[in-house]
């Protein structure tokens, strides 16, 4: 061999070691297709003054850069500054007001006092951004260079310390109005994501945005004042026991905990197989109560074997193989609400089942669920890694879904956001929509459906008023002394304003009000055509029209498509498209169209059209079906036959009967001595007509009087370029009796549903049903304006 | 027994006295029929709108006769039971025109109820105090049409005085005294009482300033009652002079006067709110697994039953205040009744009969 193939074949060999290497260093950095699922792993330690509402803190930042960038300047939220001052993003947007308060007071914010990278300070080079509205006042997303570019799998340190003034919770996060209750979420300086080819994705806190962080671990360490000792929860699990010295307790917590740093998680196929979590919060309440319970997936197997069965079947596991681990469910309610803890318990468990068995185990060994003191509730029905927040009340029946509600979409939030972490900002519908799609098939499933309570100075009555109360304003309302309008000087005044208790003796609830039960995936319908065509789905959190539009988009109309998906892929491929989307993403950053084509390939069908249809516009779909019947009518008039022309008289009888009828058709008896008459048959006009651009396969059942049922599907083909459709019925010896389109109910976006189907005959119950509740309702409310007349 | 002033008659006012007057009232069933059967058909109107609507509504679009079949995924549209999300939804419009429709029916029905009970006031007295024995009816429309105008002012002397309450239970001066002085609630806080530490402790206070309102309107109720009673007891006219000497009575006998008052309340409260509404629910389970017309007849019929026992039990009021007012009433300071021992046009009157005795029972129109 010469020296040139020498010189050759070392070169391939270099060339071919140095791809393997760099195949390997990307297997084991987990640098995946996506280009954007980094490392940031921190130490933080706190001190914390609640009376003063203080917090002093040190972090150290590990950050490794998964991407293919070099990268040469660090970006960080601060979100605690959005509730500094009146002027921030957040509180503009808000109109100054966060649930409800004016927000004048109680006011918080965060000052990062050092930066260090190695001997280099660089708290000086800190720039505050505004990279969504440009807004000066706003501090919540601030960047600074490195000293040194980080490479492709290398690894930055950064030491940061910095003061906290905690703002009353107003939202989310900070402390009580009484001082006692803290609830730490976003309360450290947070580094963003860093996307390979795109940059920072650091986005300022909005009033309609959540969080996005990378992956990576924490290790905290929580110094409190001493009454706080064995009452503080945390994200992950408490690390060895809490130190009290000098009136503090020093609590340290790891997440994921030590056990589940080294615990593999069975589902996790395209990224690292190990555990990571993206965030961390906190809360400490002396007065709070701790109860544990751990959570066994055979009991609730047990109760539903059925669906465990369903999902085997679905993913092709053999059937008996699916199993969960074990999770230590802890609450920590407030003492007045400890008789709830079992069905907050309760709740989170079948949140971890059935999104469990559905997307896949809860891998970490412990969740917490929290209840909020009454003056800190503004921190209820949150998410954060491995902790959430509930919210209750006294009085609460579980059919009413408080707070059974809340703690399985905020659980649920565990396996959408908190494992498949997408980006909040920019795509909220992704966890948000998914978790709400999830968290009504779990309570329905679990609950039933939902029972409405009116209530009266806070305790609940089952049912609910029909119709309205009399008019009140105007000369009405003087009329009825409801409200009188005095003028400016004297203002209003209504003698017979009611309070909660009055309103009980006027209304006689338990002898006028009507039940109502809601499904709550039927919910999720009304919710999505609250603004049907406002905005599409995929539009970044502070881009919708407004905070209407963003909750329609973000939770009930994602839901409502993903529900209506299994119409068009069928249950078993739709369960088989999103355990595959969850499986590959987590512990990553999915965007839109990562979850379309997971699913495509996980689920075997090709719906892109769907979602671009259903997430990316605003189209949508209005069928409706009119049908008209009647008997074939009778031959008469001049009739050629072998002799030319003659005339053809009616037969003696009835006149053809037609529908619509209130009654069925009578059939004329046949005259005495004459034959029967010849059976009629029945002729048909049934057309299915569509409003809307939406194409969507449907189904239309057709069922006759004599029990026969005939189906048609309108396919997505022969929809184009038409919007209505005559079924080809062929005459027949019965009557319609109904016709329904969509006849198993599987699609829950027709803006009505009114029209969708059409009977011969007429409901008389509901229209008596309704009419006596409108009455009965007036006669007592009459009753009562008589006996204060006289 | 207590001391008469106008009748020779003992007037039994002890902790029984509701019992007798709820008796008394039962009686007269023709009184109570009236008053009971105009208000349902000042209610019927909006039962009328609301049959028409639904039925419209409803027509050839939703299951007949609500025949559901379990797991039939029709189920989702049943609205015999309740009124569902794809119901409300899909008819919201028409929900919307419909509710507008009744509030403003409503405001019209309810001032018609209104003065239907200034009327009724006048004719329970009436009958009450003539103590007849026939033209029951008569007498009683006659007393509706005789103190009407009286108790029509004194209505609007409640008015006021209910909307003073109002504003001072749930205005500035509440806000600034109670919950600011007296239970250290910041200012920022008066609203939504965020500074208690637990939800108890927010209801407490919400309990307690309810509960201060709703006393105080039934007091007005109460001394609005005895105020008409004494107007139609002494024929007065003025309705402030009636109103300030029915407060001071009220003050100096609070138990003999409110005491009858509050049983009949709790006479109501039992078997109205309680007993009929329980057995109103009961009727609901059913309807929620066989819906039929005969269930919502039967609900139907409850609540007029309901009804029924508030109107005897209106006029059972009247009855107690009649009879204490008869005890704790002061006749003015004027001259005997002349006519007393003369009697009245026609010659010298004598007792025609028992008439309302214990163990009677007469019925009469």
């Amino acid at each position: 061999m010469g020296t040139r193939n020498f010189q050759g074949l070392a070169l391939g060999l270099v060339c071919g070691l140095g791809l393997a290497t760099l195949g390997t260093a990307r297997a084991t950095l987990g640098m995946l297709q996506d280009n954007r699922s980094s490392r940031a792993d921190y130490q933080i330690f706190a001190r914390v003054e609640p009376s003063e509402r203080t917090l002093e803190g040190k972090e150290t930042l590990t950050w490794l850069n998964r991407s293919e960038d070099r990268v040469g300047e660090a970006w960080f939220h601060l979100h605690h500054n959005a509730f500094s001052n009146s002027h921030s993003t957040h509180l503009w947007e808000a109109g100054g007001k966060l649930r409800g308060h004016t927000v004048d007071s109680g006011w918080g914010w965060q000052e990062v006092t050092s930066i260090r990278v190695g001997e280099h300070e660089l708290v000086d080079a800190m720039v505050f951004r505004a990279p969504d509205d440009g807004r000066e006042e706003d501090r919540t997303v601030f960047s600074v260079k490195l000293p040194e570019v980080v490479p492709p799998g290398g690894r930055v340190v950064m030491e940061i310390e910095w003061k906290a003034q905690l703002p009353r919770v107003r939202r989310r996060t900070g402390v009580s109005g009484d001082g006692n209750f803290l609830l730490m979420a976003h309360w450290f300086p947070k580094l963003g994501v860093y996307e390979g080819g795109r940059g920072w994705n650091c986005h300022q806190f909005h009033a309609s945005t959540e969080f996005y962080g990378d992956f990576g671990s924490y290790d905290v360490t929580l110094d409190l004042p001493e009454e706080y000792a064995d009452h503080i929860g945390a994200s992950g699990v408490q690390s060895g026991e809490a130190t009290i010295a000098d009136g503090r307790v020093t609590t340290r917590y790891l997440a994921p905990s030590s056990a589940d740093r080294g615990y593999r998680d069975p589902v996790a196929s395209g990224a690292t197989p190990r555990p990571r979590v993206h965030g961390f919060a906190w809360t400490a309440d002396p007065d709070n109560i701790i109860t544990e319970h751990i959570f066994k997936f055979q009991d609730w197997k047990d109760r539903y074997p059925e669906e465990v069965s369903r999902v085997e079947d679905a993913t092709g596991m053999t059937p008996g193989s699916l199993t969960l681990r074990d999770v230590r469910v802890v609450s920590l309610m407030q003492p007045e609400h400890a008789g709830q803890a079992d069905r907050h318990i309760e709740a989170t468990e079948a949140a971890l089942f059935f999104y469990g068995i559905w997307f896949g185990e809860y891998p970490y060994e412990q969740v917490t669920v929290v209840d909020p003191a009454f003056s800190g509730k503004a921190a209820g029905g949150m998410e954060y890694p491995t902790l959430f927040t509930s919210g209750t009340s006294l009085f609460t029946e579980a059919a009413s879904y408080r707070p059974e509600s809340v703690t399985v979409h905020e659980c649920g939030h565990q396996f959408w956001y908190g494992l498949v972490g997408n980006n909040e900002y920019e795509a909220a519908w992704l966890d948000e929509g998914f978790n709400s799609f999830a968290d009504s098939e779990v309570l329905v499933r679990v609950y039933g459906p939902q029972r409405s309570v009116t209530k009266y100075s806070g305790l609940p009555v089952w049912g609910k008023r029909v119709s309205s109360d009399p008019a009140r304003t105007g000369l009405a309302g003087a009329l009825t002394g409801q409200y009188i309008d005095l003028g400016k000087k004297l203002g209003a005044v209504s003698p017979l304003g009611l309070t909660s208790f009055l309103s009980f003796w006027r209304d006689q609830p338990l002898l006028t009000l009507a039940e109502n039960q809601t499904d709550p995936r039927w919910s999720d319908r009304t919710g999505y055509l609250s603004a049907a065509d406002v905005d599409p789905v995929a539009t970044n959190a502070w881009e919708y029209r407004d905070r209407s539009s963003y909750r329609t988009n973000s939770y009930p109309r994602p839901a409502v498509v993903l529900r209506s998906l299994q119409a068009i892929v069928g249950d078993k491929p739709f369960l088989s498209g999103m355990k595959h989307y969850s499986a590959q993403w987590r512990y990553r950053h999915p965007y839109p169209e990562d979850f379309y084509a997971s699913f495509n390939e996980g689920s075997g069908a090709d719906v892109g059209w769907y979602f671009a249809d259903l997430f990316e516009t605003t189209a949508t779909v209005d069928w409706s079906i009119n049908v008209a019947q009647s008997e074939t009518p009778a031959l008469i008039g001049m009739v050629q036959g072998a002799d030319g022309f003659a005339m053809v008289e009616a037969p003696k009888g009835a006149e053809p009967a037609t529908e619509p009828a209130t009654e069925p058709a009578v059939e004329p008896a046949p005259s005495e001595g004459e034959p029967d008459a010849p059976p009629v048959d029945w002729i048909y006009d049934v057309v299915v007509s569509r409003k809307g651009t939406l194409r969507l396969p449907v189904q239309i059942e057709v069922q006759f009087t004599g029990g026969d049922i005939e189906s048609f599907e309108w396919t997505r083909e022969a929809q184009e370029g038409t919007n209505w459709w005559r079924l080809p019925i062929e005459p027949g010896p019965n009557k319609i009796k109904r016709v329904l389109v969509d006849p198993a109910r599987r699609y829950y976006l027709d803006v009505n549903m009114a029209d969708n189907q059409w009977y011969s005959g007429k409901d008389l119950v509901a229209p008596l049903r309704w009419s006596e509740r409108a009455f009965t309702q007036y006669a007592h409310l009459l009753h009562w304006y008589s006996s204060l007349g006289g | 027994m207590g001391r008469t002033y106008l009748t020779d008659e003992p007037v039994p006012t002890g902790p029984l006295l509701f019992l007798r007057s709820i008796r008394k009232v039962v009686e007269r069933p023709p009184l109570w029929l009236i008053t009971w059967s105009l208000i349902a058909l000042t209610a019927l109107p909006v039962g009328v709108v609301w049959n028409t609507w639904f039925r419209d509504a409803v027509a050839h679009r939703y299951q007949p006769d609500a025949a559901v079949d379990a797991g039939d995924a029709f189920a989702w549209d049943d609205i015999a039971y309740s009124l569902t999300a794809s119901f409300t939804h899909d008819h919201a419009e028409g929900l919307s025109n419909l509710n507008k429709a009744t509030a403003n029916l409503g405001a019209v029905l309810a001032f018609a109820a209104i003065l239907l009970g200034v009327f009724a006031a006048g004719g329970w007295l009436q009958v009450i105090l003539e103590r007849t024995h026939g033209h029951s009816l008569r007498r009683f429309f006659l007393g509706g049409a005789r103190y009407f105008w009286r108790f029509l002012r004194l209505l609007l002397l409640s008015a006021v005085l209910l909307a003073l309450w109002n504003k001072l239970i749930y205005g500035d001066l509440w806000d600034k005294y109670v919950l600011g002085g007296l239970f250290e609630v910041p200012s920022s806080d008066w609203k939504t009482l965020e500074n208690q530490s637990s939800e108890w402790g927010m209801r407490r206070l919400m309990w307690l300033r309810d509960g201060c309102h709703a006393l105080g309107f039934a007091l007005i109720l109460a001394w609005g009652t005895f105020a008409r009673t004494r107007m139609a007891l002494l024929d007065g006219t003025s309705v402030l002079k009636a109103g300030l000497l029915t407060g001071f009575a009220i003050l100096f006998h609070p138990i003999k006067t409110l005491r009858p008052l509050f049983s009949i309340f709790l006479v109501e409260l039992v078997l109205v709110t309680l007993l009929l509404g329980a057995l109103s629910r009961e009727l609901e389970d059913v309807l929620k697994d066989s819906p039929s017309q005969g269930i919502v007849a039967a609900m139907l019929v409850v609540g007029l039953v309901g009804l029924m026992v508030r109107e005897i039990l209106r006029g059972a009021r009247y009855h107690a205040s009649v009879k204490v007012s008869q005890e704790i009433v002061r006749r003015p300071a004027q001259q005997p009744d002349p006519w007393r021992a003369v009697g009245g046009p026609g010659g010298p009157q004598y007792p025609v009969g028992e008439g309302e005795g214990e163990g009677e029972t007469y019925v009469s129109l």
